[in-house]
């Protein structure tokens, strides 16, 4: 080897787009959020989503880190399954489509998920759901500011830190200033952005390193890659669709776009969304089983993606990947900070501390949480303690645990709280000793296959039967 | 000056500072003079075929990780460049067995490397395929369950309405 291997762009270009692209989305966020007079505007833009932006949104919003640093990850670790694998996440978008349309309807006028749980189950089952919420909500900040860090590291050169912590601010920074309406028209523009960004790095992959080749490469040096029958990545497979289903189906970022969507659009949206995503991660996975081929052995699995392609397109090509991860990241960081600021306080404040809460009063304290989550995000994003996949499957132990109590809770009158509390607690804890015991597989799959026997015993002996109707009542602010 | 565009300019100054950051040493032209060689780490074994291999200092040449299936090396099957000075690499998609690694200064324009560190292990087994297709089996019926759990509440509760 004659010359080291090196970062694809100039510390200081990559630091300016990063700032001329959060100087952009701050400003736009601030011209968004002049419009919002209500907490309904702030946290729901109004309840008045058309078609486009909400497909856009929900498509957006699951192209994360996860789809353009953890999908190539994946495929490097578990080669030909972990890159399908990975893009059957969709089938979380692709579900949640039918459950969006019965939220709608059930609950025209709700706010959050945890406004289902707590009128639906009762304060019993409100409380493990929403720690489960919590924990989830900032492992994937976490991961989200970590990915940030991740990507100007591996393009630039950039301390971990600084890259992390310039990322975070400005997403804190538009959110505060837009709400969710900013949150909504930023995923739009973003995800055109990485639609575009996606396809021109797919096309310059394909066209400057053979498939023969790569395939000829790992064959002889890497042959678990292509095994379809590799155990680490079947044993993968559905537990990664569990943990997908369970991030949606509990997640308040869902959830609130579900109700900020116009009547009647929910599900189309969804399913158009969750469609629209499906070959993505198989386009940013793919080119990790290039890696090889062309002599790049990452430092950490997660920052494959971005050192292939900037190794395969040169300077353009890191520019193309800095300003399409940017914009992943951008749209589920923003996205997850306004939802689960909304969920802090419509669940907690509301609900202890301020029933009798007007709007103003709302929106400032939708504010503070915001500035609040960005500062304990950027606290634990600090030590960089894991992989990227390793702290997002470690959440799938708790997430999974939710998905029947919410499915039942939706169509089956006869589940009852305690049942529902029941499950997502021993799910929890299963997962999580299975997450120790065997590795990250089987994380979510325990607890799902837990939560659902708990779930099937508990309508079996059911001698209750919800009323709908009491969805609608109002319990605060 | 209002407060609020004196925020906005305090900010912006303060994104510029970080431009003057000093990025880790990629960007300098490594020295050519011979240097010691970081000691390599690996993990004894790996359940999935995918492992990172670790040095207790960071880098200050070129280096390479030679890879062999013997312990003697007398056949080097591969040659892993290392990147930039990150203190890891992480390699994947390995066959059950015994694998050896050790380090390497690069040589310079394709020569053969003039200093070569200790042989480290990685031992690779994957876990059984029986419990891997068994655990496939019945995430599939898992999943199989909850989709009809869905479709048929969607439907009943359409036709409902």
């Amino acid at each position: 080897m004659s010359e080291p291997i090196s970062y694809a762009l100039p510390t200081s270009l990559g630091v300016a787009l990063i700032i001329a692209f959060g100087i952009l989305w701050i400003f736009y966020g601030w011209y968004l959020g002049r419009k919002n007079q209500t907490h309904d505007d702030f946290a729901l833009a109004g309840r008045q989503v058309g078609l486009a932006l909400a497909m856009a949104t929900a498509m957006a919003t699951w192209v994360t880190s996860n789809t353009t640093l953890v999908a190539p990850q994946l495929a490097y670790q578990l080669g030909i399954w972990g890159m399908v694998g990975y893009s059957f996440a969709a089938l979380g978008l692709i579900l949640f489509a039918p459950l969006a349309a019965r939220i709608k309807q059930l609950m025209p006028m709700g706010y959050t998920s945890g406004d289902f749980i707590r009128l639906r189950f009762g304060r019993a089952a409100w409380w493990p759901f929403i720690v489960i919420s919590l924990i989830y909500a900032l492992g994937w900040l976490v991961s989200l500011g970590m990915a940030g860090g991740i990507l100007l590291q591996a393009l630039t050169g950039l301390d971990y830190h600084i890259g992390m912590s310039v990322i975070l601010f400005i997403c804190v920074g538009y959110t505060l200033f837009g709400g969710l309406r900013a949150v909504i028209a930023t995923d739009f523009i973003q995800t055109v952005v990485i639609i575009i960004g996606v396809v021109v790095t797919a096309w310059f992959l394909i066209d400057k390193v053979s498939l023969a080749s790569i395939h000829q490469n790992l064959s002889d040096n890497h042959p678990k890659l292509l095994d379809l029958l590799f155990p680490a990545a079947l044993m993968f497979l559905f537990n990664n669709i569990f943990f997908g289903l369970g991030e949606i189906f509990h997640s308040n970022v869902w959830w609130s776009r579900a109700q900020a969507f116009r009547k009647g659009i929910a599900f189309k949206a969804f399913l158009i969304g969750g469609l629209l995503w499906l070959p993505i991660p198989i386009v940013t996975g793919f080119i990790a089983l290039a890696a090889p081929q062309l002599g790049i052995y990452p430092p950490s699995a997660d920052m494959i993606g971005p050192m292939v392609t900037a190794q395969v397109l040169g300077k353009v090509g890191a520019v193309i990947v800095l300003v399409v991860v940017f914009s992943a990241l951008a749209s589920s960081l923003d996205s997850l900070l306004a939802a689960t600021s909304d969920l802090i306080t419509r669940d907690i404040y509301c609900q202890f501390f301020n029933p009798e809460a007007n709007d103003q009063q709302l929106i400032r304290w939708n504010r503070l949480c915001l500035i609040g989550l960005g500062v304990f995000t950027w606290l634990l994003c600090l030590p960089q303690v894991a992989t990227l996949a390793a702290l997002l499957h470690f959440t799938g132990a708790f997430v999974a645990s939710t998905i029947f109590p919410i499915v039942l809770g939706l169509y089956h009158p006869k589940l009852s709280g305690r049942t529902a509390t029941l499950a997502m607690i021993a799910g929890s804890t299963l997962g999580l000793i299975s997450y120790f015991v065997v590795g990250f597989y089987v994380a979510a799959l325990t607890s799902s296959v837990v939560s659902m026997l708990v779930c099937v015993l508990g309508l079996r002996w059911s001698t209750t039967s919800f009323r709908w109707q009491q969805l609608q009542e109002s319990d605060g602010c | 000056m209002p407060n609020r565009a004196r925020f906005i300019v305090q900010i912006i100054l303060l994104f510029l500072i970080t431009l003057h950051a000093r990025p880790p040493a990629a960007h300098e032209a490594p020295p050519s003079v011979r240097a010691e060689l970081p000691l390599l780490t690996a993990p004894a074994i790996s359940r999935e075929g995918y492992f990172t291999l670790q040095l207790q200092s960071l880098p200050t040449v070129p280096l390479v990780v030679e890879y062999s299936t013997d312990p003697q090396f007398t056949q080097v099957t591969a040659q892993y460049p290392w990147f930039a000075d990150f203190s890891q690499m992480t390699l994947s998609g390995f066959p059950n067995g015994q694998h050896y690694f050790r380090l390497a200064q690069a040589g310079v324009d394709g020569s053969a490397p003039n200093q070569v560190g200790p042989v480290v292990m990685v031992r690779v087994q994957h876990y059984p395929l029986n419990l891997a297709i068994g655990l496939l089996c019945f995430g599939g019926a898992m999943f199989g369950l909850l989709v009809v759990m869905i479709v048929r509440g969607h439907w009943s509760r359409s036709r409902y309405e």
